[in-house]
């Protein structure tokens, strides 16, 4: 996904694995469905790049942040909990808290979780925080990150039904799409995510540009 | 009429089902259940279009060409 600059850029930290797919698209697409510019560790592919330093930059790229932490808990006896989301939430509070300049100050932050309360639980210094619950339902996912970017207070958001239906509508161009070109069922699903990111990008062009509003 | 307009979808919205034509601001109809609701939608392949059926979380599960 392009960098929009600071004012339009979100960093989304959250799990890669091929679970969380199911939520991770509805997330990415009411992002960029009003407008904003998602930042993702997985947008480009280059192994050479030191992967923390990617976060960093792309927390310092970005106002906006939400940290999925619906996921931290270890699932099975000896499996061990991840610390990446945590620390990648410490570094941005961190980068809002102390960075030099004034407008790190008024970064917004979201935290997401899988189930009520689920975080205060694990993570009581965050009280106060935003937090919002997504039931690991990509329905869900939608409308709690649009009910979050209205309270920050971002103009003309669409409502929850426009961008649910429009990406379900968009789920159903890209199977035509990618079916045309050869694609079974599971590629499409796991097409990967500079691929998806792109055809996302047409899709909206295709989709919105054109109707001269926000799509709502 | 655009191929893609001719598109009906089975969309899982607010605890139900609804069916939906690709494009349209409001469901059609809404059901308690995804079969109820496919039920309800297959009639549309005699009549010219895809049946899109969506999971729940929005992805493409089955797609059911219009009837030639």
């Amino acid at each position: 996904m392009k960098n929009a600059g600071f004012e339009r850029n979100v960093f989304i930290n959250c799990p890669y694995d091929d679970e969380y797919r199911t939520l991770l698209k509805p997330l990415l697409f009411t992002l960029r469905y009003c407008r904003l510019s998602p930042r993702i560790a997985s947008e480009r592919l280059d192994s050479s790049e030191v992967r923390l330093h990617k976060i960093i930059e792309m927390i310092r790229e970005s106002k906006y942040s939400i940290h999925d932490l619906s996921r931290v808990k270890s699932s099975k006896k000896g499996e061990y909990y991840r610390l990446n989301m945590p620390l990648e939430t410490g570094l941005d509070l961190g980068c809002k808290e102390f960075h030099s300049e004034d407008k790190y100050r008024d970064k917004k932050l979201l935290l997401l979780e899988g189930e009520r309360y689920s975080i205060h639980k694990a993570l009581s210094d965050l009280s106060g925080a935003d937090v919002k619950c997504h039931y690991h339902e990509a329905e869900k996912m939608v409308e709690s990150v649009r009910s979050w970017l209205v309270e920050v207070g971002l103009p003309q958001i669409p409502g929850p039904n426009s961008i649910w239906y429009d990406f379900n509508d968009f789920n159903a161009g890209l199977y035509s799409d990618f079916s045309r070109n050869g694609f079974n069922a599971g590629q499409i699903e796991m097409l990967p995510m500079p691929e998806f990111l792109d055809y996302m990008d047409y899709w909206m062009e295709k989709h919105l540009e054109d109707d001269g509003d926000s799509g709502a | 009429m655009p191929e893609s307009k001719s598109r009906i979808h089975i969309i899982k919205r607010l605890g139900g089902w609804v069916v939906k034509k690709e494009g349209a601001e409001r469901a059609t109809r809404r059901f308690s259940t995804r079969e109820e609701a496919i039920s309800s939608a297959i009639e549309y392949r005699s009549k010219g279009h895809d049946l899109v059926i969506h999971r729940r979380d929005g992805t493409v599960e089955k797609w059911l060409k219009r009837d030639q």
